[in-house]
């Protein structure tokens, strides 16, 4: 055997180790998160934290879990399909709703008094518009079970023949669960480099997980075969990008954007009624249908954003997610685009996936929010408790660096490091080069999500100790 | 239309270390000329902290390039007059301006990577920018590289030296840049959107940095940011721009805490706070003029919810209001011109 035959053979066999490692990685026994948002009847009492640490009663659990929500949902009536746009057209409101009174008071009025809500039955699937408060959620509407996503971030093969390199993942997402009841904001915070784009990214299919579950309305996305099938799924959820300047197609015309889902999902065939549709949906987003026939490059940034929520409407969708929506936005602008976002939810019903880098913008969204760290959630609770009692070091030292209006000049330097390299993160818990409370089991044994009182789950073997607040 | 007086913020009397007066940058254009600056006046004290906030388009980098002379054709100062220590600086070219840039005035730009060279180790550059400013030997320019690299916290220096900028993470490079902004011992140091391509946690860390180097140091800072919480936490004052003028200045605490221009007052409640809980960010509506279209009168009259005639018409120079200088009618204090209370809303959504 030549020398380069035996080098071949033993890069391969590299190569076949270091895949098998990161799969081995994805199967790691987790801590499966305890059902918060769930009734009752769909908690599952085998997988409490107690005894998540032994793999095979995980296992167990899981398995019991799967079982014990299966028939929860089969009581349920299938999902209603969203009323079609030909129907929604057709009863009228479309014209009336084309003279231009300014949209956020319309929302705003209809917000208010739910008899003058007409826009809403037409918009929002059937099953939705009989409530959309927190009292009608059933079961929630995107469920996310451990959810991961390596990268491949090898060199070329060559070189790793040669340099004798190992094969190198970037495990930007690492066993992530969490769940969006309906109606609600979920929102995932983070420094750079986190993960938490990965996780808007996966959710909508613009990557394929490595391993994980996504549930949408009680079926796992992975598990919806032939295109006609994903189509009708996909068409349920729409992405709001982060960039308004580069997600807008600068030789089309804002209505041809605008329309773009609605022909793609075959929603509408007639000219005049998508039209009318995207006069609509101008109107909804607070621009007038006069802008319909312009290009992204007459509007300012925060009118692009408008067209991007207003293109991520077309198709009535019930969920959206939006990665960092305002973080391109002067602040003036991001309080328009923040208060419309609200409005929308509001009138439409929507549930929101929110991912952002600005803890006061989550504050302001989100109902619950979960804080990432290095591709894992290391704390997650509902917005209050989080912003009132946060604590995971992180977290807390997130909460300490923000530069707030209210306290002046009171910060000592009480941050150290940077965010580690997440091809290299440190073993044990990840942020224990960081964390002043960092011990030899953080430094050794990676933390699992254990659940709190009060909804609150962390993810820290100082606060499972008992010593956060030494 | 220009103000009638400037006010001398320097308590302790004698000459401010920058004095702006009356600054004026324009571009010409195919179309007539925009006019990106429009009388624009301030003063930094020596060792002070001076916030300039806006939003983007509203002028602040812009009149920081053109304080430190670097603006980009065709734009240029068309009137008024940059003081340093005194000394006009406004009109100075080529090899004086180069003897000023980096000796007398820093500046920190908002990507450290590009602000760095990266074919030359960051100690090449440090002692570069010594040798050029300072009378040292290449022993000594080094040795107090290695002095710098130590005080703006980057671990183990003595290797670091000579690592290039790219070895260095994102608030590593940006200490970097600010020792070599340190280096050549300026008096005034132009920090345009320092900690904006950062994380939160590094930001924070950059910004103590920064503000206590400048405290022993005894430099002054002009701070550019979008960030108001930035502002809040280091300036001594503020000065917030709008279309390239400046609507407010004032010691800090009062223009965060009691702001007297109705744009400051929106821009201050647009913000989404930790503490508190609303339902309802206050938002401003419409959005700022371009340079093509600055109405007459006050810039901001058309999405002032207290606009008047006088609004219409005439434009405010800076009045004192409460704590602060404020450019609005409002505040003025022949009080006839407010009889006419009416409210302008007729610009309602985006439409510039």
């Amino acid at each position: 055997m030549s020398i380069i035959e035996r080098a071949l053979a033993k890069a391969k066999q590299q190569d076949r180790a270091a895949v098998e490692e990161a799969e081995g990685l994805a199967h790691r026994p987790e801590a499966p998160a305890p059902e918060e948002g769930a009734p009752a009847g769909v908690r599952d009492s085998s997988a409490s934290p107690a005894d998540s640490s032994a793999p095979d009663v995980v296992g167990a659990g899981l398995a019991a879990k799967r079982v014990a929500v299966e028939p929860a949902f089969a009581g349920e009536p299938a999902p209603t399909e969203p009323v079609p746009a030909a129907q929604a057209g057709e009863d009228g409101h479309v014209a009336g709703r084309i003279a231009p009174p300014p949209t956020e008071q319309v929302l705003a009025a209809a917000a208010v008094e739910p008899g003058v809500r007409p826009d809403v039955s037409a918009d929002a699937p059937a099953g939705l518009a009989a409530g959309t408060g927190a009292e009608a959620l059933v079961a929630p509407l995107l469920r996310v079970e451990d959810l991961r996503c390596a990268f491949d971030v090898s060199r070329p093969f060559l070189n790793r023949l040669l340099e004798g390199e190992p094969r190198r993942w970037l495990k930007a997402v690492d066993g992530v669960s969490f769940e969006i009841p309906r109606g609600q904001t979920f929102a995932l915070v983070g420094e750079s480099g986190c993960g938490k784009s990965t996780v808007a990214r996966l959710i909508v299919g613009l990557h394929e997980p490595s391993a994980g579950r996504i549930v949408f309305d009680g079926r796992d996305v992975a598990e919806v075969r032939g295109s006609a099938a994903r189509q009708k799924l996909r068409r349920r959820f729409q992405m709001i990008f982060q960039d308004p300047y580069a997600s807008l197609n600068p030789r089309w015309r804002v209505e041809r954007i605008i329309a773009e889902p609605i022909r793609v999902f075959g929603l509408e065939r007639d000219v005049a009624k998508i039209r009318a549709r995207v006069a609509e949906l101008l109107i909804q987003v607070g621009l007038s249908p006069a802008d319909g026939a312009k290009y992204p490059h007459e509007f300012s940034g925060g009118q692009r954003q408008r067209i991007c929520i207003a293109r991520a409407l077309a198709n009535r969708p019930e969920f959206l997610v939006c990665d960092e929506p305002t973080s391109a936005l002067d602040v003036s602008v991001q309080a328009q685009i923040l208060n419309l976002m609200r409005d929308l939810q509001d009138a439409l019903g929507l549930t929101y996936l929110f991912i952002s880098h600005d803890l006061a913008v989550v504050r302001h969204m989100a109902n619950r929010v979960g804080v990432m760290y290095l591709g894992r959630i290391v704390e997650i609770a509902d917005s209050h408790t989080l912003f009132a009692h946060p604590r995971h070091p992180y977290t807390r030292m997130l909460l300490a660096t923000i530069p707030s209006l209210a306290m002046r000049g009171q910060r000592a330097e009480l941050v150290r490091g940077e965010v580690p390299n997440p091809i290299t993160p440190p073993p044990g818990c990840s942020f224990h080069p960081r964390c002043p409370l960092a011990t030899d089991r953080c430094r050794s044994e990676a933390p699992l999500l254990r659940a709190l009182e009060g909804g609150q789950q962390v993810a820290c073997h100082a606060v499972e100790e008992g010593r956060e607040d030494e | 239309m220009s103000a009638p007086h400037i006010e001398q913020m320097n308590a302790g009397g004698g000459v401010p270390l920058l004095s702006v007066r009356h600054l004026r940058v324009e571009f010409p254009s195919r179309r007539g000329t925009l006019v990106a600056i429009d009388d624009v006046s301030f003063d930094i004290a020596r060792g002070e902290v001076l916030g300039v906030v806006g939003e983007s388009g509203a002028g602040k980098s812009l009149t920081g390039a053109a304080i430190i002379g670097l603006l980009e054709p065709p734009g240029r100062i068309a009137g008024g007059e940059i003081l340093l220590d005194g000394d006009p600086i406004h009109a100075l070219r080529g090899e004086a301006m180069r003897r000023l840039r980096g000796r007398r005035i820093a500046m920190i730009f908002q990507d450290p990577l590009t602000s760095l060279n990266p074919l030359y180790t960051v100690g090449e550059q440090l002692v570069e920018t010594m040798l050029t400013h300072l009378d040292l030997s290449p022993a000594a320019a080094r040795e107090r590289a290695l002095a710098l690299l130590d005080e703006v916290g980057i671990p183990a220096p003595a290797q670091r030296i000579d690592h290039y900028p790219h070895q260095f993470s994102g608030g590593m490079r940006q200490r970097v840049v600010i020792a070599l902004a340190l280096c050549a011992e300026p008096e005034l140091i132009i920090a345009d959107e320092p900690t904006t391509a950062l994380d939160v946690s590094v930001q924070s860390q950059i910004i103590a940095l920064l503000r206590r180097l400048c405290r022993q140091h005894h430099t002054a800072v002009m701070l550019i940011t979008h960030d108001m919480g930035v502002i809040a936490e280091t300036a001594d004052r503020v000065a917030v721009m709008y279309a390239g003028r400046l609507v407010e200045i004032g010691p800090v605490v009062d223009v965060v805490r009691a702001p007297a221009h109705p744009y400051t007052r929106g821009l201050m409640g647009s913000i989404p706070v930790l503490g508190a809980e609303v339902a309802r960010l206050v938002q401003i509506d419409g959005a700022m003029p371009r340079l093509t279209a600055i109405p007459a009168g006050c810039a901001f009259h058309p999405r002032c919810k207290e606009a008047f005639a006088r609004c219409r018409e005439e434009r405010p120079p800076l009045m004192a209001a409460g704590m602060t200088r404020a450019a609005c009618w409002l505040h003025a204090h022949d009080r006839e011109a407010r009889s006419e209370p009416a409210v302008l809303r007729h610009r309602r959504g985006e439409q510039p």
